[in-house]
């Protein structure tokens, strides 16, 4: 029993440390691809958007611990990404 | 100093921690997948509702972007992302310093409240730069009253700095708190506070990019 509880506890924590590292590496690459491109591009706008509300899921989940929260609660926070994602690549798209 | 009724009360409510023998103290025993809210419920209605405000801010940038393209573009050209992608960074890893606390805290471990206090440089860290930022504008002769871009990038980027150091305050006292013997009220507290961080560095994620880097 406290093996399995020890052996969980370290999967939650590299599973915490990979997130963390895709987390900055997406951040760290994204930024100077941006700002490497000589114009502005809209499909480089999308996937800004897109891939900073996944950054935001992922904390959430794995950070704030909702992978692991009562349903409804996790339901109140997919709900919120879902509407975020949508409405701001809406509005992007539209100017 | 809770009462041991109030204690057996939070053991109770939370499966993950455990009464230890006859004697009226608890120790954390994390049981790490149980399904738990982290924090206290009532916590998840203000961060939901902060969130919920942010969200806001976001769609107003990118909708007055809409109405106003050539000027955001050019007025973009005046800000510093390489300042900015260090704090980022910096958050990011007060981030992670959070999380290894919490797990520390949890076990009881002495180390804890150095990772909520190395937290706190990070913190401080980003004040800094973003000190150093604001005053590189000023010198340029962008205000908040410059334009609209500037009100924005100004007023959001002041309300999020305001939650960085509300966290940095915070971070101060989990690191005053993991000193102590962990009990159910006070992992609460722990996770409570981690969670506004986890926020305020999510928060800025979307922010750094609408900001900075969408052109």
């Amino acid at each position: 029993m406290g093996e399995s509880v020890t052996s969980k506890r370290t999967h939650i924590r590299n599973a915490q440390l990979i997130v963390w590292f895709v987390v900055l590496g997406a951040t760290v690459l994204t930024a100077v691809l941006s700002l490497e491109q000589s114009q502005p591009s809209t499909i480089v706008g999308v996937i800004l958007i897109a891939i900073g509300c996944i950054k935001l899921h992922l904390i959430s989940i794995h950070f704030m611990e909702l992978g692991n929260a009562p349903l409804g609660l996790r339901l109140a926070a997919e709900s919120y990404f879902v509407l975020v994602l949508t409405a701001l690549i809406t509005l992007y798209l539209a100017a | 100093m809770m009462d041991p009724s109030a204690r057996s009360i939070d053991s109770a409510q939370r499966p993950d921690i455990e009464q230890v023998g006859a004697e009226p103290r608890v120790r954390a025993k994390v049981r790490p997948r149980e399904r738990h809210i982290p924090g206290e419920a009532g916590l998840w209605v203000f961060i939901l509702g902060d969130m919920s405000i942010f969200a806001l801010f976001f769609a107003a940038i990118l909708f007055t972007r809409g109405q106003s393209l050539e000027l955001f573009r050019t007025s973009q050209q005046e800000l510093h992302p390489p300042l900015a992608l260090i704090n980022t960074v910096l958050l990011l890893i007060g981030s992670l310093f959070v999380v290894r606390g919490v797990s520390m805290a949890r076990e009881g471990a002495k180390a804890a409240p150095r990772y909520f206090l190395a937290t706190v440089a990070c913190a401080l860290g980003f004040t800094i730069v973003k000190a150093v930022e604001y005053s590189l504008l000023a010198r340029a002769g962008h205000t908040p009253v410059s334009n609209t871009f500037f009100t924005y990038y100004f007023g959001f980027t002041g309300i999020h700095l305001a939650h960085v150091l509300i966290g940095a305050v915070l971070m101060a006292m989990l690191a005053a708190v993991t000193r102590r013997r962990p009990t159910a009220g006070r992992i609460r507290l722990i996770e409570a506070c981690a969670c506004y961080w986890h926020m305020v560095d999510a928060l800025w994620l979307l922010l750094f990019p609408l900001l900075y880097l969408v052109r």
